[in-house]
C-alpha cells in the first residue's frame, strides 16, 4: 500500500515544556551592563528557542547574536559574572518588577509577562552591583524556518518549492522544520514559548514527536484526512495530511 | 628699634586680630544646597527639566525632581554644591553623596561611585530621594514619580540640544558620564516607545 501524505504547511512553533533537556551550546550572547560592574548572558532552557542554533541544517537564525529580544510569554536563562574577577564572585539576577518578567527560583527561568522594556539586577547576595535593560515583545506571527527531511522513508519523494511538500511513503516521513516567533518588522524573537499539539484525527496522522526537539514525526494509520495543529495563544500554525492508498 | 615702633605693631596686630575675629563669626559656611543630576544609561526612560536648555539639555536641577518610566534601571550622576552668596558661580563640593529613598518600593537605590547612583523604578508611586554629603551639613530632596510604562511620554527636548562652554561658569561639573548610554541589552536603542502600550 502507499501511502500520500500531502502537507500544505507544517508549522512547529519555537516550543517547549517545563521538563525540557539542557539546550546544547550555543553562542553566547552577553552585554555588559549600565555600570560596566557585570556582563548579562542570555541562554535558552529549550532547543526551541530560536536563539539556539542548534540544526546545521537550517540557516543561522541569527549573523551574529546581540542581546535577544525576547517574546512575552517565553522562557529563558540569564547569568551575570564580574568584568573583573577581583572585584565580585558569584553574582545572581533578579528581576526589577515581578509584574513584567517573572522569575522561578527553582527552575532559574525568567518569563516575559508584558511586553516593554524591563531591567534585571547583577546582585552579590543581596547587594545589587550592576543593571540592564531587557526588552519584551508581544510576538505578531509566526515565521517558517524550512531544513532538509530526514527519516526513515521508502521510495520519498520531496519537492521543496513554493512552500509545499509532496512525498510519499510506506510507513513514515519526517520532515524538520521550525516555526519562531517575529515582531511586526520579522525580526526573530527569542525565548521557549509554551505550545499545544492536537491531532483531529490520530488514527490517520498520529503526531509522535517531542515538541521541544522540534521534529515532527507523523505516523500514518488509516486512509483519510487529518490535521495537526499547533498553538501558541491567538498564534496557531497546522499541517493537512492526507493519507491515501 | 623704638618704643613708639613696637607699640604701633602691636596696634596693628591687635586690630588685624579684631577684624579676623569678626570675618570668622559673619562668614557663610559652605553647605550642600544645590545639587545638579545627569542621567545616563537608561535616559530614554526618565524625564526632566533641563537648567538651561538653550545650551545643555542633560543636567538638571535634582530639587525640582525627575520622573521614571515602571520597570527600569538607570544611571543617576550628582554634582553637588554650595551657593556661596559671596561668590559668582556656585562653589563644588567634594565628598560622598550619600542617597536615601523615602518608598523603596517604588524606587530603590544604590551606590555606583562615590557621587553617582542607579535608580530602579519597581512600581507607579512617588518617592523622596534624600541626598547629603559628607563633611558638609544641608541636604537635598528630590521629588521622583514613577510613571506606569503605558502612561509614559519620552520627552526628547532635552536631545539635540545645542551646548556650548557657559562663560558665567556652568554650574553642573558632573562625572564621566555621557548622558547618552547604550540601552543595555535589547534592540531598542533611541526607539523605547516601539512596543505596545507606549503612547507619545
Amino acid at each position: 500500500m502507499r501511502h500520500w501524505f500531502w502537507l500544505t504547511s507544517l508549522v512547529l512553533f519555537g516550543c517547549g515544556d517545563s521538563d525540557d533537556p539542557p539546550p546544547p551550546e550555543q553562542p553566547a550572547t552577553e552585554v555588559q551592563g549600565g555600570l560596566n560592574r557585570a556582563i548579562f548572558t542570555y541562554a535558552c532552557v529549550s532547543v526551541s528557542d530560536a536563539q539556539c542554533n542548534v540544526d546545521a541544517e537550517l540557516s543561522p537564525l541569527r549573523e551574529e547574536s546581540p542581546f535577544p529580544s525576547i517574546a512575552v510569554g517565553a522562557s529563558f536563562a540569564l547569568s551575570a559574572k564580574p568584568v573583573h574577577d577581583w572585584e565580585y564572585t558569584d553574582l545572581g539576577v533578579g528581576t526589577v518588577a515581578p509584574e513584567w518578567l517573572g522569575f522561578d527560583a527553582q527552575s532559574g527561568r525568567f518569563v516575559g509577562k508584558q511586553a516593554g522594556i524591563v531591567s534585571v539586577v547583577a546582585v552579590q547576595g543581596a547587594t545589587p552591583v550592576d543593571f540592564a535593560n531587557l526588552r519584551l515583545v508581544q510576538p505578531t506571527r509566526l515565521k517558517l524556518l524550512q531544513g532538509t527531511p530526514q527519516g526513515d522513508f521508502t521510495g520519498a519523494k520531496v519537492d521543496l518549492g513554493g512552500g509545499k511538500l509532496e512525498a510519499s511513503a510506506d510507513v513514515q516521513f519526517t520532515f524538520k522544520f521550525r516555526a519562531v516567533a517575529v515582531e511586526d518588522d520579522d525580526s526573530i524573537l527569542a525565548g521557549s514559548l509554551p505550545c499545544t499539539w492536537t491531532s483531529s484525527d490520530p488514527e490517520v496522522a498520529r503526531l509522535t514527536s517531542d515538541p521541544e526537539s522540534n521534529l515532527a514525526t507523523v505516523v500514518s494509520g488509516r486512509a483519510g484526512t487529518a490535521t495537526i495543529t499547533v498553538s501558541y495563544g491567538p498564534l496557531t500554525g497546522y499541517v493537512n495530511l492526507e493519507v491515501g492508498q | 628699634m623704638s618704643t613708639r615702633f613696637w607699640q604701633g605693631l602691636l596696634a596693628a596686630s591687635a586690630s588685624l586680630a579684631m577684624l579676623a575675629g569678626v570675618a570668622c563669626t559673619t562668614a557663610a559656611q559652605p553647605e550642600l544646597d544645590y545639587l545638579v543630576g545627569q542621567i545616563g544609561e537608561g535616559y530614554e526612560y526618565a524625564n526632566w527639566t533641563p537648567i538651561d536648555p538653550r545650551y545643555d539639555g542633560v543636567k538638571f536641577d535634582l530639587g525640582v525632581g525627575l520622573e521614571l518610566k515602571e520597570a527600569i534601571g538607570v544611571k543617576l550622576s550628582t554634582s553637588p554644591y554650595w551657593r556661596d552668596p559671596e561668590a559668582s558661580s556656585p562653589t563644588t563640593l567634594y565628598g560622598v553623596v550619600a542617597i536615601q529613598s523615602s518608598a523603596p518600593d517604588v524606587v530603590s537605590v544604590f551606590s555606583a561611585s562615590p557621587t553617582s547612583f542607579v535608580l530602579l523604578a519597581h512600581a507607579p508611586g512617588e518617592t523622596t530621594l534624600s541626598f547629603s554629603i559628607t563633611g558638609y551639613p544641608g541636604s537635598i530632596q528630590a521629588p521622583v514619580k514613577v510613571t506606569a510604562a503605558t502612561d509614559f511620554v519620552d520627552v526628547d527636548e532635552r536631545q539635540n540640544v545645542e551646548t556650548r562652554p557657559d562663560a558665567g561658569g556652568d554650574a553642573a561639573e558632573g562625572d564621566d558620564d555621557a548622558g547618552a548610554g547604550d540601552d543595555a541589552a535589547a534592540t531598542d536603542a533611541g526607539s523605547s516607545d516601539a512596543e505596545t502600550g507606549d503612547s507619545r
